[in-house]
């Protein structure tokens, strides 16, 4: 029967090794053929929804505006500031990796200006019916004389005789508004900060953010183009999306690698020191490498590709996993038992550990963010192939006995004595988490952070830097729109239109300070139709214009260009986004009608508003067509805030599932609290730390009180499991303590990196580790406390131990 | 526009000489005009355009203050305030029933080539860059101090395309009246009263 049972575990054995093999060879050919990393920030904002949602997401740099860069010259006189940026641009506009450069140079060119002229009487905000008549026609006129006696005259004689109406100066004027008075200002043809003390560049790039390695060029380029000439030591400042999406990426993947090595060389060294083998360092890692492996490839058959932030959170995530091996291994340690033996020792306990630990991970991929949903796969697989390792690969692998070393004996010794003492802290500890959980709860700041801001792995200081350039050009300050979502462009730029009376009367009423629409810029077909029908044939515009310059001093023979261009203008067909591809309006006119979905945005940018509740009175639905008011901030908050409890929710189901897990498997409804309430302790005493320190909960701190929470079940699981012997108790608190320390250093590491969100996650989870490991040796319910004769049967053992694995 | 080369000439017109040499020079005029701090006068302005049947009659004050503004207010037919610094042209206009309401507009000093020439060849005159000058304009100086002349004629062909020559007429430190020809024919004549006149 013995032999039975042996040959079934060993087919079993054999079976599950060779699935892991054969997955491991799947996963490592889908990285090799399919690894793909993104670094496309709008993951980890919450996954859009609604219509609003994705409007919301798409304004906020995922759109059009993400190929931009805003650019500043500073450090010299005004005039060299000025040569430098002509230079520049000129240099720029020659470039492949740049579609467009505005400087001030080019606002409107003469192919623009032509254009306009072309289409004025279709393109102008004009009431054709009024103005081609008798009245309108000698209004207009009137006007054109004051032209010709003002400062302005040659500018008025330049259109006079083809456009009495004044159409061409409409439509110019109604461009120009609002590069007036908010824009930069225009000297010598190039944009300055209204204090004259940068020039001011906006640079759109060929490349958008999926192709961050064409931003990258792009940005290298200007860079060396600005420097190979920059012997005068100015400064060239550059931000914007396009320059946010390339700086994360090379902050993120700067840090990650300092990081890794870091965190490599300071874990090695310090195992080495705790056990002295380079061969338990090796077997140390196989899981965790191997679990790494799997779970990239399962992130990239899911999502097609894995971004930047899941492979780094991921794998610190994973490194739990290290615990898997370090339980095994130095458990091992002094005994005569074989790998695949004692591994089924521990395997109940380690196998807890994993499920527990799981369950809590698991939480992430229902989560809102696709960033933490790739998060939650992620770790969840590698967790498991990293417990599957080393339940039925490693111990194959390993030799039966390691020769492991007693390294750090004294560090050992003293925390093996504190560890032992811990229980007696118990009432201590209990007051420690009562003080913490009192503090939150009367705490009268938020604890959570729903701002979107603040998951911005870009530094406040290069924000500020935006803010204050955008400002100098008078861009729109991104508070308050409204949105026409449409079918297509047309229907659009009709709603567009119907709005644009209304916010009118809203500028007059003081409700609004400005707007900035579509219909401003390109009318819909179907009011270019209409204008173009209302045109008076010529024989009636001959006769109307005679009867308008009666009592005019204009001579009657000057306006047949006039009469011509209205004749052309009947015969054109409507000017449409397409032709005005290649013009300067476009910048003007992308962010105020893109495409997304299939469905037609056309956001209106509100400046300056007064009255809340009436612009977002305008929200309405009508016939397939939504109008939504958006105060970007508030959305966006909200949406996140929406997203955060959810995560929250799903995590307090996680904590039920893991308890019911642990009472199932201890048959037992109250000693699954033993393992908890060290987790759940650990969890408090280091939120209310971080909100003593003022740092509000963002979304990256919960990830990281996600993993606290697995290392806390795992070091909980483990201090309860062993009541038999006082050598096994010192063995499982060495792992323990050795675990905890490794993970401390690791995530400390984070505390160095230039990312906010990283810097979040190492100093929530180093500060989690510890508490832990301290509140699991409290909460201990297998601690011995054999005085005297623990110490001695401990001492022989030991020397026991050593001997034997010397005699190896 | 043909207004703000007006305003040119209005400005070298005011910057007049006070050194009291022989022979009238240029250099004299720089001088000057690097010794004017505060003027204003008020100016009758005849245009004549090619577009029109009958005369356009401007009036107005003109100020120059020390150093690079000047602004020249209309009042009559039409409301206008033009104000030049180193920013830019600054209009303040009445629109007329069509637009409906007054407005503000704004041409920084390079808006266009035309523009840049003009702020900047007043700027030269005012702070007496001869050279600056010289390099947009041929000067022609003729006449005694009591009764002089000068005519600026461009050199750039943008300016050339708008304006064929401009004349200042003036007797002692005080100038008189200016004549712009421009290229499309038509012209017009400034005619200046001082009212207050303060030099460094």
């Amino acid at each position: 029967m013995d032999s039975r049972l042996n040959s079934k575990s060993f087919v079993v054995g054999l079976s599950a090794r060779t699935i892991l093999v054969c997955a491991l060879l799947v996963a490592v050919w889908v990285i090799i053929t399919q690894f793909k990393t993104t670094t496309d920030l709008g993951v980890f904002f919450p996954a859009s929804k609604t219509p609003t949602e994705k409007v919301l997401i798409k304004l906020l740099g995922k759109g059009a505006t993400s190929k931009l860069l805003f650019v500043s010259i500073s450090g010299a006189d005004e005039q060299l500031l000025r040569e430098k940026n002509k230079a520049l641009a000129a240099q720029l506009r020659s470039s492949s990796h740049y579609a467009r450069v505005l400087n001030g140079e080019h606002s409107i060119n003469e192919t623009d200006r032509d254009l306009i002229f072309k289409y004025r009487y279709l393109a102008a905000p004009l009431d054709i019916e009024h103005a081609f008549s008798v009245e309108g026609l000698h209004q207009a006129l009137e006007a054109r004389l004051r032209g010709l006696a003002s400062s302005t005259a040659a500018f008025e004689k330049s259109f006079l005789a083809a456009d009495p109406v004044g159409a061409s100066k409409l439509f110019i004027d109604q461009l120009l508004a609002s590069q007036d008075e908010t824009g930069p200002l225009r000297i010598d043809n190039v944009w300055m900060s209204r204090d004259r003390k940068r020039s001011l560049m906006i640079l759109e790039m060929q490349s958008d953010m999926f192709d961050v390695g064409g931003q990258a060029a792009a940005l290298a380029e200007l860079k060396s183009e600005f420097a190979a000439k920059n012997d005068d030591d100015l400064t060239l400042s550059i931000t914007g999306p396009g320059a946010f999406s390339v700086e994360t990426r090379d902050t993120i993947a700067a840090d990650v690698r300092l990081l890794t090595v870091l965190a490599i060389v300071f874990v090695v060294s310090f195992l080495f020191l705790a056990f002295r083998s380079l061969l338990f360092l090796f077997l140390v890692t196989v899981p965790l490498v191997l679990g790494v492996v799997a779970a990239v490839a399962s992130v990239l058959l899911v999502f097609g590709s894995i971004h930047g932030v899941t492979l780094a959170f991921g794998i610190t995530l994973s490194g739990v996993a290290v615990d898997y091996p370090i339980h095994l291994v130095s458990q091992m340690m002094g005994t005569q038992v074989k790998a695949r033996d004692h591994v089924k020792r521990i395997w109940p306990t380690l196998r807890l550990g994993v499920l527990t630990t799981t369950i809590a991970y698991a939480s992430l991929i229902f989560s809102d963010f696709e960033g933490l949903t790739q998060l939650g796969i992620f770790t969840v697989t590698g967790l498991l192939m990293a417990a599957a390792v080393t339940r039925w690969l490693l111990p194959h692998i390993m030799p039966n006995r390691v020769a492991v070393g007693q390294g750090m004996e004294r560090w050992h010794d003293f925390l093996e004595r504190l560890g032992r003492k811990a229980p007696q802290a118990r009432i201590w500890m209990t007051l420690l988490v009562v003080f913490a959980s009192a503090y939150l709860l009367l705490l009268d700041r938020p604890l959570r952070d729903n701002r979107l801001d603040s998951l911005s792995p870009i530094p406040e200081e290069r924000r500020a830097a935006d803010r204050s350039l955008r400002q100098d050009l008078g861009m729109w300050s991104g508070a308050k729109l409204i949105a026409i979502v449409a079918p297509n462009a047309e229907t659009a730029l009709r709603m567009s239109e119907k709005l644009m009376p209304v916010l009118n009367s809203y500028v007059q009423r003081g409700w609004l300070a400005d707007f900035d629409a579509a219909a401003q810029y390109l009318p819909s077909k179907q009011l270019q139709l209409s204008r173009q029908s209302l045109l008076p044939a010529e024989g009636i515009l001959r006769k109307r214009l005679d009867e308008a310059l009666e009592g005019l001093p204009f001579r009657r023979d000057i306006f047949d260009p006039f009469i011509v261009d209205v004749e052309q203008t009947k015969k054109i067909k409507p000017v449409t986004l397409e032709t005005l591809r290649d013009t300067n309006l476009v910048p003007l006119l992308s962010p105020l009608l893109f495409e997304l979905d299939g469905k037609w945005i056309a956001p209106i940018l509100l400046h300056g508003v007064k009255d809340t509740e009436r612009v977002a009175e305008l929200a309405a639905e009508d016939n397939g067509v939504s109008i939504i008011y958006l105060d970007l901030k508030r959305a966006s908050d909200e949406v996140m805030q929406t997203a955060m409890s959810h995560v929250l929710r799903l995590l307090a189901w996680g904590a039920v599932f893991i308890y019911l897990v642990l009472a199932f498997s201890f048959r037992d409804a109250q000693k699954p609290l033993y393992i908890l309430a060290p987790t759940i302790a650990s969890v408090i005493v280091v939120t209310a730390i971080l909100a003593i320190a003022q740092i509000q909960l963002t979304v990256f701190h919960l990830v990281s009180l996600l993993l606290v929470v697995g290392l806390g079940l795992d070091y909980a699981l483990f201090f309860n499991r062993l009541t038999h012997s006082v050598n096994e108790w010192a063995t499982t608190f060495k792992a323990l303590w050795v675990c905890c320390i490794t993970t401390v250093l690791v995530f400390s590491m984070l505390l160095l990196s230039h990312t906010p969100p990283l810097q979040a996650v190492g100093l929530t989870v180093s500060i989690g580790a510890a508490l832990c490991l301290i509140f699991g040796a409290v909460w201990s319910s297998s601690t011995p406390t054999r005085g005297k004769r623990w110490r001695k049967k401990k001492r022989l053992l030991k020397t026991k131990g050593t001997r034997a694995t010397l005699q190896q | 526009m043909r207004n703000l080369i007006r305003l040119f000439v209005l400005a070298t017109l005011l910057g007049s000489s006070n050194v009291r040499a022989q022979e009238w020079t240029i250099d004299s005029v720089m001088a000057g005009l690097r010794g004017l701090r505060h003027v204003q006068a008020a100016f009758v302005e005849t245009r004549h355009s090619g577009f029109l049947t009958k005369q356009l009659k401007l009036k107005g004050v003109f100020i120059f203050k020390a150093p690079q503004t000047f602004i020249k207010e209309t009042v009559e037919p039409f409301p206008e305030r033009v104000q030049v610094d180193s920013n830019g042209v600054r209009i303040d206009q009445e629109r007329s029933e069509q637009e409906s309401q007054s407005r503000t507009q704004f041409i920084a000093a390079d808006a266009h080539p035309l523009v840049k020439g003009l702020v900047d060849s007043a700027q030269a005159t005012m702070s007496g860059r001869k050279e600056l000058l010289e390099s947009r304009y041929e000067l022609n100086t003729s006449g005694t101090e009591q009764d002089w002349s000068v005519v600026l004629i461009p050199k750039e062909q943008v300016l050339r395309e708008k304006v064929e020559s401009i004349t200042f007429l003036g007797s002692g430190d005080l100038i008189q009246r200016a004549e712009i020809k421009e290229a499309d024919g038509d012209w017009s004549v400034i005619q200046l009263t001082y009212e207050k006149v303060e030099r460094h």
